[in-house]
């Protein structure tokens, strides 16, 4: 079981928030860029797996500090430590049903420091075709942006 | 003449077309040292559930998770290692020939990403040369 994380519970993740793309691939999706529906993108590095349950460490990043992280100008785990909008959303991912069980919004801090990214880990990969800024550009409100559409009567 | 005994389960078209036998040296992380052959299970065979998830979001196909991720390049192999800790600490370097099955080279975010689709009757911890500790 994977060990219980401080920080603030919010709304989970919808279950058909869209991958753009699959950055890193190792046995897997390792990181991958996703957007919402108001334009926001996250980096999601993943974290752990105890065979049931993924845990996946997202980060809100506005399009100037992905192309940092991306490009290697930021190391991974400077971006995570010093998150844009001041925090990280560590997600828990249910495999029987694909869909998160349980969001916490939090910092690195709360994160077992041996299992973050190594402080010198950099990328060095180009930024994905049709990635462009999210529309305003500001930070985004979780606990509206992350509930599910519901569904039709 | 080599010829491979694929897994039941692979699909018809797996390995695809374009793979080729496997050869030189290659890089996986592992968690064992030495390599178990818990260090050798692809997605689809560990955990069944997320490979048919990643299929589904089209994120790859079905014989892609039936294969091993594999670096040719030693520091691509640590580099993850050290991104992604838990996946394993060690990295393991393997020397891959025709009878290990076949490798191609795919998209990982790194250009020495290979995938590995191991003969079924392989041993994998076979071909292990040395394992370093990260």
């Amino acid at each position: 079981m994977l060990p219980q994380i401080k920080g603030a519970k919010v709304p989970n993740l919808p279950s058909e928030f869209p991958i753009e793309h699959v950055l890193c691939y190792y046995d897997g999706p390792r990181l991958m860029l996703q957007r919402c529906e108001d334009g926001q993108l996250y980096l999601a590095w993943w974290h752990d797996d105890d065979g049931a349950v993924e845990r996946w460490i997202y980060l809100p990043v506005s399009m100037e500090r992905l192309r940092a992280i991306l490009s290697g100008k930021m190391t991974d785990r400077y971006a995570m430590d010093n998150p844009e909008d001041g925090y990280i959303l560590v997600v828990d991912v249910d495999w029987n049903n694909a869909a998160a069980m349980r969001t916490v919004k939090t910092t690195t801090a709360a994160l077992p420091q041996e299992t973050l990214p190594h402080p010198d880990v950099r990328l060095h990969i180009p930024i994905p075709k049709g990635i462009c800024d999210p529309p305003d550009n500001k930070p985004a409100p979780i606990p509206n942006l992350h509930i599910a559409k519901p569904n039709p009567a | 003449m080599v010829s491979w005994n694929w897994p039941p389960d692979f699909p018809e078209d797996c390995p695809p077309e374009q793979a080729t036998p496997a050869s030189g040296t290659y890089y996986r992380i592992v968690r064992n040292d030495p390599p178990e052959s818990s260090d050798f299970v692809s997605v689809y065979h560990l955990n069944r559930r997320r490979a048919e998830i990643a299929i589904k979001r089209g994120e790859r196909t079905q014989c892609e998770t039936m294969g091993l991720s594999v670096y040719a390049n030693r520091n691509d192999a640590a580099a993850n290692a050290r991104r992604f800790k838990n996946i394993g600490d060690k990295i393991a370097r393997i020397t891959l020939r025709a009878e290990s099955g076949k490798t191609l080279k795919t998209d990982g975010g790194y250009p020495s990403h290979y995938t590995w689709w191991k003969e079924e009757s392989f041993e994998a911890s076979s071909s292990v040369q040395s394992v370093e500790n990260l």
